[in-house]
Formats: C-alpha cells, structure tokens, sequence
C-alpha cells in the first residue's frame, strides 16, 4: 500500500483546467492570426485583385520620403508618399503609394521613393466608389504574401480551440455518465451484456455502434489528398518566395540560398506525394461490414467485404483484425504519439478475382483480450485493416473502426 | 496511520469488494473518503477516472470502519507494452488530505489481461 498524493485529485482537475486553457489560447491565437492575416496579405491582395479595374487619374507628387524607425529589433523603414490628383473636377490627396500597410526593406524604401520623386507626374488610380482611395502602384507584391505565415497560427490556434472544446465537452458527458441513475444506464445497454453496476458506464465509447454496421475508413482517402494538397500548397508557396527573394539578393552560390533551397527540394517531394495521394483515389474501394459494430470479447462477428471499381485491378486482398494499443505523451513543448499492434487476426488473405469481389467470413474475438478504451492520452482501437497491392497504382491501406465490449459472461455470476 | 485492508487484491466484474479502514493518532481527521478509481501508466500521459465513492465519518483518535464497492465491468485490468490500466482504491483524510492507495485486478476470471505486443 502506498502512502502518498492523490492521483485522482490532481488529475481530474488538471484535465478540466488544461482544455479551459487550450481552448482560450487557442481562440486567441486564431482570432490575433486571423486579424493580422486579414490587414498583411488577405486585405492588400483583394484591394490589389479591385484595383484592376479602377479608373485612371494623373496624379502629382507633393511629398516623398523614406521614413526610419529605430527598434530594438533593428531599424525599419517605411515609404511616405503623399500625392495630389483630380476627379471630376475636384482635387484630391492620398497617401497610399500601394496597399501595403506594414514597413518594407530598405533598398524597396529607398527605390520606391527615387521612382516618385517630388513633383514628377505619375498615373495612379482611384476607387470608383470612394473617390479619396487611390493608389499609385496597383501591382502584385510579393510582400503580400508573407503573411501566409500567420496562417500558421490560425490554423494551430483554429486545432488547438477544437481539440480544447473537445475535451471539454467529453469532459462534460462523462461527468454526466457518472451521475446517471441506475435505470438509464440499463437502459443504454444491449440485452446480452448484464446489467452494469451503478455509476460504472464512464468511458463506455461503443454506446452509438450497437448492431450491424457499415465501417468507415479512420481516414478517408480524400481527406488525406486534400491535407496533404493544403500543406503542400502551403510550404510551397512559402518556401518559393522566400527563395525567390533569398536568389534575387544572393545569388545561387550563397550559403542562405542553398539552405533555403533544401526546403524547396522538400516541397517537390511534397508535390509527388499529392500526385501518389490522388493516384490512390482511384484505386478500388473495399467496403467492409460487420454483423455486429460493437462485438463482446470472446464472441464472433460476421464480417462481409464488397469491392467497387474493378477487383481485377488487386494483385492481392488481405483483410485483417487487429487490435492497436495508442499512447500519447509530452516531452517538452512536444507531443508524441505511439502505437504497437498486439494482436493480429487473419480474415482473408486471396488473389483470386472473385472472392476479393465480395465474400464474408467470421472471425473471433479472443476470450482474454481487452475491449476498446478511450481515455485523453491513451486508447485501445479495434479495426479491421484492408491492404490490397494494385497493378501500377498506390496501395490500398485502410483501417476501419469496430469496438469490442465486454463480455457479461467473464463476471463471477456467470 | 491510515491503513486499507482487503480480503483479497482480485476481482471479477460485478464482485462485492469489501474493505476495511483502519486508523490511530488522528486528531484531526473528521471523515474519510474511499475512491474506487482506475489509472492508467506506461507510455502515454497518465489518465484516471473515480468511478465511485464512499465518505465515512471518523471518530478521532483510533477507528475502524467497513466500506464496499461493487467491481466494475469496464474497463478490465490489463497491460500491454504501452499501456497498462490499473485499478486502486485511494482512501483520503479530511481535511488534512493524507492519501493511501492499495491497487488491485479487476478483470474477467480476476487476473489481468496481458496484450503482447508484436
């Protein structure tokens, strides 16, 4: 016996406290990012994109001037440009030589002001609707986009908010569950499972996969290809520009550009795995289902598998059962997760045409084994895994989600 | 000296566990608190539920007191090689805190499950 602090104290309080937490500085992080994200690049590209079609105006340099500002960072420099112009016979006088709203290097300072300078007479081009919001230089910069990199933040702190109310709510229906009378926990049970003792359902993850079921990929396939089109889209354009940026100022033969350059030789990489991931959409669709979606621990199940698209197309099907145990931990700032298969069941294994078209067989559910479990950190998965080698394509690895419950049978009782 | 006493550390799900609590030169404690509550260690981030309770008004300074519990039936006891789940029943003084655990099996047959690993 242990002398010692309480797990069940600390624990439950931190878990409560640490989804408030997340999902507070999750919102803040996409809120702050959104807003930032919105004034750098999503503001100035839209007006960049309306300013197209502006009407033209002449416009008269009053004023040009590289404005610096000493930080602790370093020095900043801005382009203050003021200039004069004439719509419908009434002279107006604005201040924004483009639409960027934040400071810029000190050679684009210094040039932008030689090319207006005070006095000269440029074209420049004025909002048809607010006649006052002109501007001289309607052109794409590419400092627009740097701004893509706050979308990191939007998209942690948009995850982060979602993971955070998650929890919270899992939170809440647990808390629920322990408070629930005997009778409406009876209630939620299938008949061949006994009655559990009051208080006990927390935890119970199958309560809305009783009977049969069709399964569903843990992760769809054009969920995967759209992921992996969005973070290679991302990295891609990112890594370009400031390629593109790093090469006009240095040259090829330059340490900065040969390391940026390795993260653009990823972002190729990543391109070929978006074409691989789009590849595999087309490939055969094995749907599998189950007599029973939640299967008592030493029962069996009736498993029936249907191949659309053409099951020719499979050199070889294997279908599996298998239990995952899936942890997850923090070491640091950083979050890890790992996971060991513990048991493997065989349910088809064929290269014959027909049978991978569509057939069934039952498999059992081993009598000493664990059912699913799903904690925050930890969880114990049953799937049924699908691995189908396929002629010049991508192979078809899927996992589908059961559960395995316990069995009524295993108590003193019986 | 707070001590928890068990006939027996193995359960079946559904089995009436009964306990006894035992304790001497407690002033201050005026009542007990018994946690049936399971936890998990291994790899992953440590989880735990209580799943049921029992308070017991304490007489100071010397006292024993009866408590029971019925064995859940999920989640069993088991271990693998990432994650093991155990079950415990923590008794804790009020209002000093002091806290004393004695872990027992709950799972089919009473013994744990083991998962090996691949």
């Amino acid at each position: 016996m242990h002398s010692t602090k309480s797990i069940s104290e600390g624990k439950s309080k931190k878990q409560k406290d640490a989804s408030g937490c997340m999902l507070v500085f999750g919102l803040l992080f996409f809120v702050v990012g959104s807003f930032f994200f919105w004034f750098m690049t999503a503001r100035p590209l839209w007006r960049t994109y309306s300013a197209q079609s502006w009407p033209t105006s002449q416009a008269t340099i009053l004023d040009s001037k590289v404005v610096e500002s000493d930080s602790d960072d370093g020095t900043s420099y801005a382009v203050a440009i003021q200039f004069s112009y004439v719509v419908d016979k009434q002279q107006m006088v604005s201040n924004n030589w483009s639409f960027l709203n934040s400071s810029v290097g000190r050679d684009l300072a210094r040039n932008t002001v030689k090319r207006f300078p005070i006095g000269s007479k440029h074209d420049c081009y004025y909002n048809p609707r607010t006649a006052n919001d002109a501007v001289l230089d309607r052109s794409l910069r590419r400092h627009y986009f740097f701004g893509f990199f706050i979308l990191i933040f939007v998209v942690v702190g948009g995850a982060l908010a979602r993971a955070g109310w998650h929890k919270r709510v899992e939170y809440k229906k647990r808390q629920r569950q322990l408070t629930l009378k005997p009778a409406e926990q009876n209630d939620k049970m299938v008949a061949n499972v006994a009655p559990l003792p009051p208080l006990l359902l927390a935890n119970t993850p199958w309560f809305e996969f009783e009977g049969p079921q069709r399964l569903k990929p843990t992760k769809p396939r054009w969920q995967q290809f759209w992921v992996m089109l969005g973070f290679a889209t991302f990295w891609n354009l990112v890594c370009w520009l400031i390629f593109a940026n790093v090469f006009q100022q240095n040259g090829l033969f330059n340490f900065l550009t040969i390391f940026v350059l390795v993260f653009v030789i990823a972002g190729l990489a990543l391109i070929s795995s978006v074409f691989y991931s789009l590849l595999a959409l087309f490939n055969p669709v094995v749907t599998i289902a189950l007599s029973e979606g939640t299967v008592p621990v030493g029962a069996v199940v009736d498993v029936a598998w249907e191949t659309s698209g053409r099951a020719s197309r499979f050199r070889e099907l294997n279908l599996e059962l298998v239990g995952t145990e899936h942890a997850t931990y923090t070491r640091g700032t950083s979050t890890y997760n790992e996971q060991n298969v513990f048991l493997t069941i065989p349910i088809l294994q064929t290269s014959e045409t027909s049978v991978m078209q569509f057939g069934s067989a039952t498999v059992g559910i081993p009598l000493q084994t664990v059912p699913s479990f799903v904690a925050d950190h930890n969880r114990i998965e049953w799937t049924i895994d699908v691995h189908g080698k396929v002629r010049g394509m991508p192979a078809v690895k899927e996992s589908m989600r059961f559960f395995v419950k316990p069995n009524a049978a295993t108590g003193p009782n019986e | 000296m707070i001590e928890i006493k068990l006939p027996k550390y193995s359960f079946a799900p559904s089995e009436i566990i009964n306990g006894q609590v035992e304790w001497s030169n407690l002033n201050l404690t005026k009542r007990f608190e018994a946690r049936l509550m399971w936890y998990t260690t291994g790899k992953g981030d440590c989880d735990c539920e209580v799943v049921d309770t029992r308070v017991m008004d304490a007489t100071p300074p010397n006292g024993q007191l009866k408590f029971s519990f019925v064995a859940p039936v999920y989640p069993p006891s088991f271990s693998g090689k990432l994650i093991s789940l155990i079950w415990a029943i923590e008794l804790v003084s009020v209002p000093e805190g002091d806290c004393v655990r004695r872990e027992i099996v709950v799972a089919p047959n009473g013994s744990e499950i083991v998962l090996h690993g691949n």
